[in-house]
């Protein structure tokens, strides 16, 4: 039997998903049910939170029905809202969440939420995850010691601490709060909340003339919001500044980034600018595991 | 006989004789895939990788992709043993061995590069399959029912992962996985923190057990027993001391890169590919391209078991020169410029398709 702090804990999980679908509510039941307003205002705070990158709030572990239904309140209005940006706002916020709450979770609920969530993961001393689901989850973590090349490996596994083990399952989170559902139009209680929310500025009018297929690709990921690895963000930023984009400019396009903080990001470009690093080449940007295949150009596609 | 597992899921491509391609064709059955290649005689015939619910409509996004085969690719040109033979002026018909910017009989920069194909290249590439295979066995841990190894009817092979879990994977994963392959990306500082270089155990799966082979085997070789035996015990190593002997880690990683297969990445990653239909004939030799089991991988030569032709005698005139060679167990040439010599179909074939010589009736 789960227990009630577990289904607060990860209201994302196939088991906290059973506890309500029994009641099998409509979206409109969502929207206007009395019993729901205390889920549907924590379903309005995490995307707040989401927007804002700010913190979580603490779990209810007395409550698992209002986490569980907060969730797929703020998910039901993030595919409504068609917004991609505010989709990896909430992947992200949601991930991290999972960091926080994990921290002192016994070995056995990791496993529990590893199959959960479909990575194949055992404990033999350390814990080994099927090479494919690991690469599968690591693309997003390009550190050099996160590539499946640098790490242990034995037959058909890598090998992780238990830390290394709980970001990666804090990526399957991602992955599962970025896929999609199915939703209806959203009634007025849910577009409410949406217009409520204070995103970031979306246009970036420059032109993107000049730019390498590859950056372009990059540039097109972070407009999504996507959340790009440290390299390449590196690459972006030098490759913008180089293209003749003022600093503001290429600060605006990491607003969209899920972790945007203002202070950091504009050190960070200012320093490219002032100490004027080289843009990275192609050939290098490949050898990172940027953009695969786009800095090639494509000829016909057969193989011998 | 022509083969093609999920025949119906697939999109096919043909090249005729005449270079008319003919594109976005699907068949319901193998039946008619037999009978479509018996009536226009291809002279390429290429299916997808990608399985599709309707493999005949134009746009990807109409297809429905359900899956793709992982596909590696290995193909001995370019690879160190097997480059060209042959170099051809365009303009004024001159022609060397060695390699040749401007033609110096003309001055012509028209200059084409040709290659023969011989046993020598194939063993150049079955070794490359073999590196291939013994990574996807030892560290994606999979099965022998999981792979299947077929030879491409020119200079290469094909090996590609049948197993349920491959087929749905993303560019992004098989890019990594075909980086995986050739150990792009693997950085020895990882194994550097503030109490010196903590290297991995020899005995360790993967790259990182590979490289710290032969990182022992190469300290040894210049004297160094000590670290190498601290090495094998998994001591740290004084960032000092091996910041300033570099290059003793530069070469452990180009020793650790001969393990890694020679493919070509880009059609790893690539789910819209095309790739040649098992048992058809190769455009460029008249050989068969055929799938072959582990046992038959070892003692296959492409000259004796991949012959797609008859042996009745056909007459060539010599075009270009023709390197001394084997089919059949029997031994042709060399010839020379304007030579006309009467041969059986399959080796007047090979002449003829790598635009050696031309048929003469």
């Amino acid at each position: 039997m789960t227990s009630l702090d577990f289904l607060a804990k990860y209201p994302f999980s196939e088991e906290a998903k059973k506890l309500v679908e029994r009641e099998n509510l409509s979206i409109e039941e969502l929207a206007y049910d009395p019993l729901l307003s205390k889920a549907r205002k924590m379903a309005k705070e995490r995307l707040e939170r989401a927007v804002l990158r700010s913190a979580f709030s603490q779990p209810d572990l007395l409550d698992p029905a209002s986490e569980i239904y907060s969730l797929i309140i703020a998910r039901i209005i993030v595919e409504g809202s068609k917004d991609e940006i505010l989709r990896n706002l909430l992947a992200e916020h949601e991930s991290k969440r999972f960091m926080q709450v994990s921290r002192d979770e016994s070995d056995e609920n990791l496993l529990k939420i590893a199959s959960d969530l479909g990575v194949r993961m055992e404990l033999k001393g350390e814990f080994h995850v099927n090479i494919i689901d690991y690469m599968r989850l690591s693309k997003r973590l390009r550190d050099p010691r996160w590539r499946a090349v640098n790490r242990k490996i034995e037959g058909g596994n890598v090998l992780l601490s238990r830390d290394e083990a709980r970001r990666l399952l804090a990526e399957a989170v991602r992955e599962r709060i970025l896929s999609k559902i199915e939703v209806p139009e959203l009634p007025p209680p849910f577009m409410d909340i949406l217009k409520s929310l204070n995103m970031p500025k979306k246009a970036v009018k420059k032109s993107k003339k000049g730019l390498l297929p590859c950056v372009e690709s990059l540039l097109d990921s972070i407009m999504r919001g996507e959340n790009l690895p440290h390299v390449a963000r590196f690459a972006l930023a030098s490759h913008l500044l180089a293209a003749g984009w003022s600093k503001e400019e290429v600060l605006d396009v990491f607003r969209h980034s899920p972790d945007f903080k203002e202070k950091i990001a504009r050190y960070q470009i200012e320093q490219i600018a002032k100490k004027g690093y080289r843009p990275p080449s192609c050939r290098k940007m490949m050898s990172w595991g940027l953009c695969p295949g786009e800095c090639r150009v494509r000829k016909v596609a057969k193989a011998d | 006989m022509i083969f093609a597992p999920e025949v119906e899921k697939r999109e096919f491509m043909f090249m005729g004789f005449d270079d008319v391609v003919r594109r976005y064709i699907s068949f319901k059955s193998l039946d008619s895939l037999r009978s479509y290649m018996a009536d226009i005689v291809p002279r390429h015939a290429y299916y997808s990788v990608g399985l599709y619910r309707r493999p005949e409509m134009r746009k990807m996004e109409q297809r429905g992709l359900e899956g793709a085969e992982i596909l590696f690719d290995i193909d001995a040109t370019g690879l160190k043993g097997c480059s060209y033979d042959l170099y051809f002026c365009e303009n004024c018909s001159h022609e060397q061995d060695s390699e040749m910017a401007v033609c110096p009989s003309c001055g012509s920069d028209k200059i084409k590069k040709m290659d023969w194909i011989d046993e020598r290249c194939i063993a150049i590439a079955r070794a490359e399959v073999k590196k291939l295979l013994k990574i996807l066995r030892e560290d994606f841990g999979l099965k022998d029912d999981d792979i299947l190894v077929s030879y491409t009817g020119n200079r290469g092979f094909h090996v590609r992962i049948l197993a349920k879990d491959f087929l749905k994977l993303g560019k992004e994963e098989r890019a990594e996985i075909a980086g995986y392959i050739g150990a792009k990306g693997f950085d020895y500082e990882v194994f550097s923190s503030s109490g010196g270089y903590r290297f991995p155990k020899p005995d360790e799966g993967g790259w990182r057990g590979r490289f710290s082979r032969a990182l022992i085997s190469i300290l040894r070789e210049n004297g160094m027993e000590e670290i190498a035996k601290d090495v094998e015990q998994g001591k740290p190593i004084e960032r000092s001391f091996m910041r300033k002997r570099r290059w003793i880690m530069e070469k452990a990683v180009s020793r650790m890169r001969e393990e890694a297969a020679n493919i070509d990445e880009a059609v790893t990653f690539d789910i819209q590919r095309l790739t040649r239909v098992p048992n058809s004939l190769h455009g460029k030799t008249g050989l068969r391209a055929m799938t072959l089991t582990y046992g038959e991988l070892d003692e296959f030569n492409p000259f004796l078991d991949a012959i797609g032709l008859s042996a009745s005698p056909m007459k060539v005139r010599i075009l270009r020169k023709v390197p001394k060679f084997s089919v059949n167990g029997l031994s042709f040439g060399p010839y020379k410029r304007d030579e006309v010599v009467e041969l059986p179909a399959y080796a007047a074939a090979l002449i003829v398709l790598r635009e050696r010589g031309k048929t003469e009736i």
